[in-house]
């Protein structure tokens, strides 16, 4: 049987920059694979080492502390090399408290008022707290709250779990340990990971790395259904339709397949003039569309059938709206010849409006998904957040001219894009102070307005068109894109990522298509490699 | 071209591009009413927008050499005036960043 002399000769630090102390490193092992159910491999490691899982002090103060020995417990406490007087004061504190407790519990208040006067109240803690022991000498009623949990034997097992909380963490390895520093490590690796987008499972075996082909890269469509550009593109809700709208007055439904091919569905006609936005209901069976300086028209989106056109005879121009949760009720801010922001139902029946000199004219508009936050662009350069229906307002100026506002899905966050070929991130939140959380720059806009997203599994990428034809695609805490995909010959006006499904993107652009963007899949090796065997 | 972004001035006196009635310029940040464009008179102006700007040019105007940048409706690509990028006398440094816009261009409203 080998000594701890023997642990000693070899290498007493482990790892390749000797971080790692041997002996504690032993104690981790033997305590997790006590808390697995390997007793005998435990103590066997234990006795081959010679490094025991709990300190000598460990092993004295818990047999003090359960036969009941104060004094001792004291001073082994006093003991233990490299303790901070603080934890000191707290560690004698605590034993002579459950000394208290057990005294006036069995009746001997003589010498529980010693033990108060004599060793309490000479270790300087905080005096409400001697205070309050001291009622306790006097009201028997107070102790029920604090004191009798169960009988003595499981009153002093508590006190020894505080003790070892106060006392320097070498006296008892803290429970989990070992499992507590892999899943750190895990985590970084997953949250350094740069293309995680697609789920994968944690192995321990290999560092976690997702490779550039599991977020959208290669083209899979080009849908050429329009006759002129395409302004705008979404995804549904639930991922499951794909609305594009164009400059040649319609907007097309596609049908995504489940083996993600996305086929059309119908053509939605009767705008007369360009369809600059349209907005799926959260419930994903009707669709607004909005037509450049027109009015805004619902349908419906199985049928493609037109329910409601929202105009009034004043004959205002819709420049943009939002749902309301419940799917319905629609946000509405109009303007010229005056600016309103006004509230309709599903017939076009105006609800409740706000008007008058003090609104602003607004470029673009949003309703958080729990329907409390409306987000609105005004005059370009303002952001306005208002709590719905009445409530605290916030209002952020930008530098340079807002085009285009999109929520995330989870109503945390949204993202501005700005003429000055800058995207901000910001919180979604009344009470945030004017910074930006993010600014994500590559991309290039100057003239028209370019639109983008959020995307990839929670929504930890930000993709954006441009008006160089490219698509860029960020991580969500880098500046610089992380991926560039081309394929359009012309700008890129919109993007949206499929919600449900994070390895789909689709794009719209001048050059009268709509492109879909996939991930590409992983190869696999070990399958092709067991297949190989078998045959 | 995509949906162009096209910004709207406020205010009661705004100028607007002659051809395709755009905003181009608020009234109020005219510098100087004086001044001689290439077609004609012209505004000096602080603050323009819905342009494009051309590449940057070394002229020789009637005040002496200038680095300007011609600048565009971005709606309708008319010429409007041009940028003072840069001047090389001290006495025109005044000039820089600021915008000539030719009258013929635009007309005013309000």
């Amino acid at each position: 049987m080998e000594s701890s002399d023997d642990i000693e000769s070899r290498l007493s630090r482990l790892g390749s920059r000797g971080l790692i102390d041997t002996t504690q490193f032993v104690r981790i092992i033997i305590q997790s694979l006590y808390s697995l159910g390997f007793n005998r491999a435990a103590s066997s490691l234990e006795s081959e080492s010679g490094v025991r899982l709990d300190s000598a002090q460990h092993d004295r103060l818990l047999f003090d502390v359960m036969s009941g020995r104060w004094e001792s417990c004291v001073s082994t406490i006093n003991s233990i090399p490299g303790i901070d007087s603080s934890s000191l004061i707290n560690a004698s504190y605590l034993i002579w408290k459950e000394h208290f407790f057990e005294l006036i519990g069995s009746g001997c208040f003589l010498p529980a008022i010693e033990v108060l006067w004599k060793q309490i109240s000479p270790l300087g803690v905080d005096s409400c707290r001697v205070h309050r022991l001291a009622q306790y000498l006097v009201c028997y009623e107070a102790m029920g709250q604090t004191g009798s949990m169960g009988s003595t034997v499981q009153r002093r097992i508590s006190l020894f779990l505080d003790l070892v909380e106060v006392l320097p963490p070498y006296i008892r390895v803290p429970s989990g340990r070992l499992e507590k520093l892999v899943e750190t490590a895990v985590l970084k690796q997953r949250s350094s990971c740069q293309y995680h987008n697609l789920p994968k499972d944690i192995t321990l075996f290999e560092d976690h790395k997702c490779w550039p082909e599991q977020i959208p890269s290669t083209c899979s469509q080009v849908l050429l259904e329009h006759k002129n550009e395409v302004w705008f593109v979404q995804f549904s809700h639930n991922g499951r339709y794909l609305a594009s709208s164009s400059s040649d007055c319609t907007a097309i439904i596609w049908t995504v397949e489940d083996d993600d091919m996305v086929v059309y569905k119908h053509c939605l006609m009767g705008h007369e003039k360009p369809i600059s936005f349209l907005s799926w209901s959260p419930d994903d069976t009707m669709l607004i569309t909005c037509g450049n300086g027109e009015t805004s028209k619902l349908w419906d989106v199985k049928t493609s059938t037109l329910l409601a056109t929202f105009s009034d005879p004043k004959r205002r121009i819709i420049s943009s709206c939002a749902w309301f949760p419940s799917s319905d009720k629609v946000l509405c801010a109009s303007s010229e010849p005056d600016n309103r922001i006004f509230t309709c139902d599903l017939a076009g029946n105006v609800l409740d409006a706000w008007e008058g000199e003090r609104i602003p004219k607004i470029s673009d508009l949003a309703i958080s998904s729990d329907g409390r936050l409306v987000i609105g662009i005004c005059s370009e350069k303002t952001i306005w957040l208002c709590e719905f229906p009445q409530g605290k307002e916030k209002v952020i100026r930008e530098e340079r001219s807002i085009t285009s506002l999109s929520l995330s899905r989870d109503g945390q966050f949204f993202i501005v894009n700005l003429n000055s070929e800058e995207i901000h991130l910001r919180k979604l939140d009344v009470n945030i102070g004017d910074g930006v959380d993010a600014v994500f720059k590559g991309h290039r806009q100057g003239k028209y307005v370019i639109r983008s997203c959020f995307g990839g599994s929670g929504c930890s990428f930000v993709a954006s068109g441009s008006e160089d034809s490219k698509i860029y695609i960020w991580r969500r805490k880098c500046e610089s894109p992380i991926k560039v995909l081309m394929g359009h010959s012309m700008i890129v006006n919109s993007v949206t990522w499929n919600p449900a499904r994070p390895h789909m993107l689709a794009s719209a652009s001048d050059d009268h298509t709509v492109r879909i963007w996939m991930a590409g899949c992983n190869p696999q090796p070990s399958k092709k490699l067991g297949e190989s065997l078998i045959s | 071209m995509g949906l162009l972004f096209l910004q709207s001035l406020p205010g009661p006196k705004v100028f607007k591009c002659r051809c395709c009635k755009v905003d181009s310029a608020p009234h109020d940040a005219i510098v100087s009413k004086n001044f001689c464009g290439r077609y004609g008179p012209a505004y000096l102006i602080n603050r323009v927008v819905n342009i494009t700007m051309g590449p940057s040019e070394d002229r020789h105007l009637m005040t002496g050499w200038h680095t300007v940048n011609d600048i565009f409706c971005s709606c309708c690509q008319q010429l409007l005036g041009w940028k003072y990028e840069k001047a090389y006398d001290d006495s025109q440094k005044y000039k820089e960043g600021r915008f000539v816009l030719e009258k013929a261009r635009v007309m005013k409203i309000g």
